[in-house]
């Protein structure tokens, strides 16, 4: 039987990475805490789960959407302008006009490698569905950076 | 790429910070044994905690109750959604079948009275030859305050013979060899008396093949509000084929009643074909958000069917090729749409899209024969 301990080792990143593409760094994070919370609160029903992480994600989303709610105490945080000064400034602004879906498509699959199969298995969606997020998304980030495919 | 992978990373986790056990078991630290590295459980509640609980459960379903009931007689009592928006519906629906004879001409005017009685217009226009000789019509229906609009393109003429209730009616029809994008207008009613606008259609090549081995097909549908006839542009090089069917009524004596596409059975679906999403990458108003792949050749006809949350059918958007067909996701509060799409008359794919919680037009989909997911968003 799995233990929290090793599902947690697997899950943290994909999580942490998945909610960031969706929210942000900052909500991203912090909904990803609260998912493993949840999953160690629960995990007499969570290891028994065909896919696990994709349904922490869900419960990640939730979370998240419960953190944008709340007011916030102090400014807005713009992630890859705060931290990364050097990274194409208009790259926020173009991920936000993707859906969310779309956004974190192209994240996992351009930033951090997934392959179109583990996106699909995180977002309960078919690999063709993947592969149709990634080519519009990266053609909407193109578009909106005013930047050609081949460059 | 390096630039973009890097960008990307930045936006998603900024820190690359790894969240620790700690942090995790955090959350919970107010659980008995939380920060003790076992699985916390919760505190059993107190025996007046136990008891509130068991109140406010009886409360509850006894507040469901009265309401079960309330609801019940005001249903008894008031107007059914439905049967407001819904025509007349006749008692005997076999004193409304049909005619069994097809108008040969048939006005714009004369169509459009075609939809009336079911609180739908329809606007076919006089359809204006084009160069290949194709006929266009504008389809324009409109029903609670939404209007749809689209072209198809029809052979001429249209027909127009329906009566208040549409019957169960079967196609007779001779096919000649065509290519693909012919398309035939149909409309069926369910058991309820409530409308369906359909469009028939996807007379490509598999279609005819289909219908053409004997030369004569008998084509069962629901009662169609009009036939197709004369020359159709099969493939853009002129009117090069002929298309002809007559509707001839209800099902001969001893006949199986054909099924309807009443939206949770579709008995005809004999083939699961999957539809590829990148087909509607450039799909003017829709975003394609989920779906299996799958393979659809050319030719199809869509239609896009508008319900509100009740089922109530609100109207149609009729496309030829679902590459090029727009569909009028704005402007209206229609939490449900249906996209079908017939290859040969046999088979449909359905999308439901649903509204979420911030207001758009987004969810997931189903295939009423168990076949692809989908799910469709209106940005």
């Amino acid at each position: 039987v799995q233990t929290f301990e090793s599902f947690f080792r697997t899950a943290e990143p994909r999580l942490r990475r998945a909610l960031g593409a969706a929210y942000g760094g900052a909500v991203g994070r912090e909904a990803a805490i609260e998912a493993l919370a949840w999953a160690w609160e629960h995990w007499d029903r969570v290891c028994g789960l065909d896919n696990p992480i994709g349904y922490l994600y869900r419960v990640g989303q939730s979370e998240a959407k419960r953190l944008r709610r709340r007011p916030r105490a102090g400014p807005v945080e713009r992630p890859a302008a705060a931290h990364a000064p050097d990274v194409e400034p208009g790259l926020a602004a173009a991920l936000a006009g993707l859906s969310e879906q779309q956004r974190v498509i192209v994240v996992l699959v351009h930033g951090f490698d997934w392959t179109h199969q583990e996106v699909a298995e995180l977002l309960g969606i078919s690999r063709s569905s993947v592969q149709t997020h990634v080519e519009r998304g990266m053609r909407h980030l193109r578009s909106s950076l005013e930047v050609s495919a081949g460059g | 790429v390096d630039e973009l992978r890097d960008a990307l990373r930045t936006y998603a986790d900024p820190d690359g910070a790894p969240i620790t056990l700690d942090e995790v078991r955090a959350r919970r630290a107010d659980l008995p044994s939380g920060l003790n590295g076992t699985k916390p459980s919760r505190p059993r509640p107190s025996r007046r905690m136990r008891r509130r609980w068991v109140l406010g459960v009886v409360t509850a379903a006894a507040a469901a109750v009265v309401a079960v009931v309330v609801v019940s007689q005001a249903g008894d009592s008031g107007p059914d959604r439905i049967t407001e928006q819904s025509p007349p519906v006749a008692t005997e629906p076999e004193e409304q079948l049909p005619s069994t004879t097809v108008a040969p001409d048939v006005t714009a005017t004369e169509a459009a009275a075609v939809g009336e009685p079911f609180g739908a217009s329809i606007d076919i226009g006089a359809g204006t030859p084009l160069d290949t000789g194709r006929a266009e019509h504008q389809a324009v229906l409109t029903q609670l305050g939404g209007t749809f609009e689209g072209t198809a393109l029809f052979a001429t003429p249209i027909i127009a013979d329906l009566p208040p209730r549409v019957a169960i009616g079967w196609f007779e029809g001779t096919v000649a060899e065509c290519g693909t994008g012919a398309v035939a207008l149909g409309v069926i009613a369910d058991g309820a008396g409530q409308v369906r606008w359909e469009v028939l259609g996807g007379f490509g090549t598999r279609a005819l093949q289909h219908l053409a081995a004997s030369g004569t097909g008998t084509w069962p549908l629901g009662a169609a509000v009009g036939t197709l006839g004369g020359e159709v542009d099969c493939d853009g090089g002129g009117p090069d084929h002929s298309l002809e069917t007559t509707l001839i009524g209800p099902p001969p004596e001893g006949e199986p009643t054909p099924p309807i596409r009443d939206g949770s059975d579709n008995a005809w679906t004999t083939t699961k074909l999957e539809l590829d999403p990148t087909l509607f990458a450039d799909f003017p108003g829709i975003d394609f958000i989920d779906g299996e792949s799958n393979a659809f050749g050319p030719g199809l006809t869509s239609a896009v069917w508008l319900h509100d949350p009740d089922g109530v059918f609100l109207g149609v958007y009729l496309g030829e090729h679902v590459e090029s067909a727009t569909v009028p996701c704005e402007g209206f509060s229609v939490p449900v749409v249906l996209i079908q799409h017939f290859l040969n008359g046999d088979y449909l794919t359905r999308w439901e899209v649903q509204p979420d919680l911030s207001g758009g037009l987004v969810g997931g989909g189903s295939e009423s024969a168990g076949g692809s997911q989908g799910a469709m968003r209106c940005p």
